[in-house]
């Protein structure tokens, strides 16, 4: 499988024919409709980007607001990182898409890229500086005993070193335990 | 069809131990053009199950005879193999876009390459100048 992206063209209605050259300088065989035609039609604005922490989930979800973004949840995808990585598209409505980040501490955010079935939207900028902020979600085990228990810290977010460790514990009282 | 490791399987009663692949030539011809022959590196031979891996390279589509040469045996029958190489786009995720250019299209196919200068991908008017190259 091949993603490729469109650039910048002036003619509208222009048809061309998408070709997969191999690398003899072959055209791969077409055995689809490979007919693929230029529009007019305005690019999708982003005009708000903004990451938030499910409480529900766990994870973490970033919303983009704007306009002309239709409604395909198959054509509007996000990519983290390189090689990226497609996150997954859970809403996808005129002004309003929705994407889902799993397992995001794995993730460095070095590249973002939004895209959506008719282009790359305008206002993409506003993803460059997102962040996902390091959230603690939960321990495992949630019961232990003193000086035996190994304590493993769930933390969502991007901004975590492999060294970290959990350092502090204080009971209910805000007495420290370790 | 681009580069590919292909494991050959000799006949079980091949009488010869199979620990040298310096021992082996492999070759394929393109049945339409008997100039058109390529040699394949042989990688690795196993005697344990008498095969031969050999890098494919990659070449032109079409069919192919392979001729495999072991240096004390001789030409190894191999008339019953047909190479065919070959690679088809079979889906398209869009057929339109946007004049503004960022349309993702996603393509799907056989036999594409591993690295993303493998396959360049162009939108062409009927051979005329002035076709679009897409960043793959």
């Amino acid at each position: 499988m091949l993603n490729a992206t469109t650039p910048l063209t002036q003619e509208v209605g222009k048809e061309g024919k998408i070709i997969v050259f191999l690398k003899v300088s072959e055209e791969a065989v077409c055995t689809t409709n490979c007919n693929f035609t230029f529009t007019d039609t305005s690019l999708p604005t982003i005009t708000s980007a903004t990451t938030v922490l499910n409480t529900t989930t766990n994870l973490y979800n970033m919303v983009l607001t704007g306009t002309n973004f239709g409604t395909d949840m198959a054509g509007v995808k996000l990519f983290l990182d390189n090689p990226a990585v497609q996150q997954t598209t859970i809403q996808a409505e005129a002004t309003t898409v929705k994407f889902q980040i799993d397992n995001s501490s794995s993730y460095q955010l070095l590249n973002k890229a939004v895209y959506f079935t008719m282009g790359k939207p305008a206002g993409h900028n506003l993803i460059d500086s997102l962040t996902l902020t390091p959230s603690f979600i939960s321990l495992t085990p949630a019961t232990g005993y003193y000086g035996t228990s190994e304590i493993m810290a769930n933390i969502q977010g991007v901004g975590i070193s492999d060294k970290a460790a959990v350092t502090n514990f204080f009971d209910s009282s805000a007495a420290e335990i370790c | 069809m681009l580069k590919r490791n292909l494991t050959i399987e000799l006949n079980s009663n091949f009488p010869y131990t199979l620990s040298d692949r310096a021992d082996f030539t492999v070759n394929v011809t393109n049945k339409n053009d008997s100039n058109m022959v390529k040699n394949l590196n042989v990688i690795a031979v196993f005697d344990a199950n008498k095969t031969v891996v050999v890098k494919f390279g990659g070449a032109y589509s079409g069919n192919y005879s392979m001729q495999i040469h072991h240096k004390t045996y001789g030409l190894l029958d191999a008339s019953n193999i047909n190479f065919e190489v070959g690679s088809n786009v079979t889906a398209i995720s869009t057929n339109t876009g946007s004049i503004h250019g960022g349309t993702l299209i996603t393509i799907t196919g056989t036999n594409f390459g591993d690295e993303i200068t493998d396959n360049p991908v162009q939108i062409s008017y009927n051979g005329a100048l002035g076709s679009t190259h897409c960043y793959v």
